[in-house]
């Protein structure tokens, strides 16, 4: 115990002497988080979309208008025709065209049903898709308005007007449905990693490069407490950075944690350790500090950013994909996350997660120590 | 005057010291395939499958009937049913469902009447997910509700149907809306970007950190020839992998390439020398391979998140689509998606897309041409 705090005090000296490397471990993660806190970003906005009017008549304009209304669209154009939809699509000038076929207010007038072609720039389908809805649900209701009208003048009774179907629409944990409340807490945990995992990833092979390595290796220390010792500045370093992240996210963009901070903290500090003890890992893996870094990189980065759920589900993933995501602590630390802050759950009701994540936790610290001893 | 035998020399000794390398020739091989192959499975932002909880308080004919309807959507999985509002709550909590739907008591008798409701309660949390799933069950909610006001109206024996407007959407370049068509090709362009900057960033700086830099200025051979020495084959690795990527986008993945090859391939080569020129930029800046490292991934994040790889460009803050104006990737994706996706050819790209991605390409060599010399001497 006394010897596992003499190496972690002589590793905390070594991080104070460095204030380069100290000060960019606490201006990354702030810096990062805001960058791409802005950056990522699915809402719907400025979607330009063109129109070809062949009816010209109040109501097609009123249809027009229904569509312009949505929150996002912006109507840019009045194209003579459709065939020039792939031009303008191609042009990058609109991402949607409306064409308004000619007698749609006779036919509307007359009770004929009319359909309305909607051109969509499938090329980004991530927007074609949610924008194909806004668009599909505005012109519907559009015309069922007007077709409402039409019924009522001719003497239709209210009663049998009104909507049959009230649709009432509860939008838990996020009303606005803004993106950046879903990506904020998995932002959090990619930066952590990324941060924590190159943190570490220098600390043993930077002994072995200098020649100190000899010097530890005849003490009586154990790899243990060697190993144990080196984590511990290093957790209180990262654990700084969760809750400077953790801030900044609330502060700047408003996602306020709803759930106790206490457990929120507890969850991260295991998971800075998990990174942490991962970045030791190569560290004693690894011959050079340029090969560990590259590693920490290669396997933090990609995986984390695409197999976590952080923008893209884990349910859509196939079945191989789904296991390799399983065994990712930012996996489990993004769904943690995403439950303590925006649904203000506690532990008890995810208690797979928190498992899984000191599970992957222990066995990282584990095979650091023996990897560690087997070089000593 | 570059001397072609010295160049030749310098080439070998290149690719020599890279094959001799066990590490790096796999690296060049095996991260294309498995960032190819794990990135078009898993960028994937359809909604299929959404778990969906059901509460019928109803219990009619009708209510299941509507049930029926939204559970055969391809959309959702009826993962169970609950008694109350309550259960559904828990459910979302616990993220075992993601919507929940509920029928209230009478619901078969107010339809008639005019004045059912239907509640619909989505996490939130996932805001792609829930305004896309809420935004299919209100479509097949009112698809339902316009036939049962046709009945009505019939019913009391009045003329004529109601007449409704549909919308016939047409999507266009990607009618199935499948998001590796959107994301495949992009990787093309990420690819090319870190493994172009990291190995001449690396090889530079890790010439430098040896010292065998001063060895090499010694000899009779020029700087502009070390230079073209050691780009050259890092080029050739790098249009080798977008090639093994193509191919395998197009073949293996069948994502369509409908547009002009001529265009991609100058877009290709543009992108490749303006990445050699921020490599050299970063080698210059870096004392070491690990401070060069650091630069790179620096480089590397803001490439990824601000060029509209994964997150629509629309949507950047002002400020950040400007900064977005000076990455090369940015320009390179939008040729990469217009050539496989919309068939586009050199006459569309060129001006928006190929000229301001070729001013950058020159200014970003330039510099790091002129950086790379004056360390030398």
């Amino acid at each position: 115990m006394r010897r596992t705090i003499a190496i972690a005090r002589k590793e905390a000296l070594h991080l104070l002497r460095d204030p380069r490397s100290l000060a960019a471990a606490i201006a990354v993660p702030i810096g990062m988080l805001l960058l791409y806190g802005y950056a990522v970003n699915y809402d719907l906005k400025h979607l330009t979309f063109a129109v070809v009017d062949q009816d010209r008549t109040p109501t097609s304009r009123r249809i027009v208008e229904a569509v312009d209304a949505i929150d996002g669209f912006d109507c840019v154009a009045q194209l003579p025709s459709a065939r020039l939809a792939e031009v303008a699509f191609e042009r990058e000038q609109a991402m949607a065209i409306v064409v308004i076929p000619p007698g749609l207010e006779d036919d509307l007038t007359q009770g004929r049903s009319v359909s309305i072609q909607v051109l969509i720039d499938g090329s980004n389908s991530t927007i074609a898709a949610v924008g194909t809805y806004y668009c599909r649900s505005a012109i519907e209701t559009a015309g069922f308005r007007f077709a409402r009208e039409q019924l009522r003048a001719v003497g239709y009774r209210e009663t049998l007007l009104k909507s049959s179907i009230d649709v009432r629409h509860r939008v838990l944990y996020n009303p606005d449905l803004r993106t950046q409340v879903f990506l904020i807490p998995g932002l959090i945990g990619i930066i952590l990693m990324l941060m924590s995992a190159l943190l570490t990833s220098g600390i043993v092979v930077r002994e072995r490069e200098h020649g100190s390595f000899e010097l530890l290796a005849a003490s009586p220390v154990s790899s243990r407490e060697i190993i144990i010792g080196k984590l511990l500045p290093y957790l209180g370093l990262a654990t700084f950075d969760v809750v400077l992240v953790v801030g900044a996210g609330w502060l700047v963009f408003g996602v306020e944690p709803k759930g106790s901070l206490g457990v929120l903290l507890l969850v991260s500090t295991v998971y800075v350790g998990c990174a942490l003890a991962l970045g030791l890992l190569f560290s004693c893996v690894a011959k050079t500090q340029q090969l560990a870094m590259m590693l920490a990189f290669i396997t933090t980065v990609l995986p984390t950013m695409l197999l976590s759920g952080f923008a893209f589900p884990v349910r859509n993933m196939p079945f191989i994909l789904r296991w390799i995501s399983a065994v990712l602590p930012a996996t489990h630390y993004i769904a943690l996350t995403r439950g303590i802050v925006l649904k203000g759950t506690g532990l008890a009701s995810m208690p797979g997660h928190f498992a899984a994540l000191v599970a992957i936790t222990l066995v990282l610290v584990v095979l650091a120590v023996r990897r560690f001893r087997k070089t000593l | 005057m570059i001397s072609g035998q010295r160049l030749k020399r310098m080439i070998v000794k290149e690719v020599r010291q890279f094959t001799r390398d066990r590490v790096m020739p796999r690296m060049a091989i095996m991260i294309p395939l498995v960032q190819t192959f794990v990135l078009s499975f898993a960028a994937n932002t359809d909604v299929v499958h959404v778990p969906m909880v059901v509460c019928d308080q109803d219990h009619s004919q009708t209510s299941r009937d509507l049930i029926d309807k939204l559970a055969g959507l391809p959309q959702f999985e009826l993962k169970g049913y609950e008694l109350s509002e309550a259960g559904i709550e828990r459910h979302l909590q616990n993220a075992t469902a993601e919507v929940g739907i509920r029928i209230p008591p009478g619901f078969a008798r107010d339809i008639t009447a005019g004045k059912a409701t239907v509640q619909i309660l989505v996490d939130g949390a996932d805001s792609l997910t829930a305004a896309t799933a809420a935004a299919y069950i209100t479509a097949a909610a009112a698809r339902y509700d316009v036939k049962a006001k046709t009945t009505n109206v019939q019913r009391f024996g009045l003329r004529g149907n109601l007449p409704t407007v549909t919308a016939d959407t047409r999507v266009f370049y990607n009618p199935d809306l499948r998001s590796m068509w959107f994301f495949s090709p992009g990787v093309m362009a990420v690819l090319l970007f870190v493994l172009m900057q990291n190995l001449s960033a690396l090889s530079i700086a890790k010439e430098r950190e040896l010292g065998t830099f001063e060895q090499m200025v010694m000899t009779p051979i020029r700087p502009t020839e070390l230079l073209l020495g050691k780009l050259i084959p890092y080029a050739v690795v790098g249009i080798l992998d977008t090639i093994l990527v193509g191919c395998l986008i197009v073949f293996v993945l069948h994502v369509p390439f409908r547009g002009s090859l001529v265009a991609l391939s100058v877009a290709t080569l543009i992108f490749l020398v303006a990445t050699l020129g921020l490599g050299l930029l970063v080698s210059a800046a870096a004392a070491n391979q690990q401070q060069a490292q650091l630069l790179n991934f620096f480089l590397a994040f803001p490439s990824i998140l601000l060029s509209g790889f994964i997150f629509p460009q629309s949507n950047l803050p002002h400020v950040l689509w400007w900064v977005s104006r000076f990455i090369p990737m940015t320009y390179y994706l939008e040729v990469i998606r217009g050539v496989f996706l919309k068939g586009s050819g050199m006459g569309v790209l060129l001006v928006p897309q190929i000229v301001p991605m070729a001013a950058l390409a020159t200014v970003f060599f330039v510099a790091g041409v002129r950086r790379f010399r004056k360390r030398l001497d």
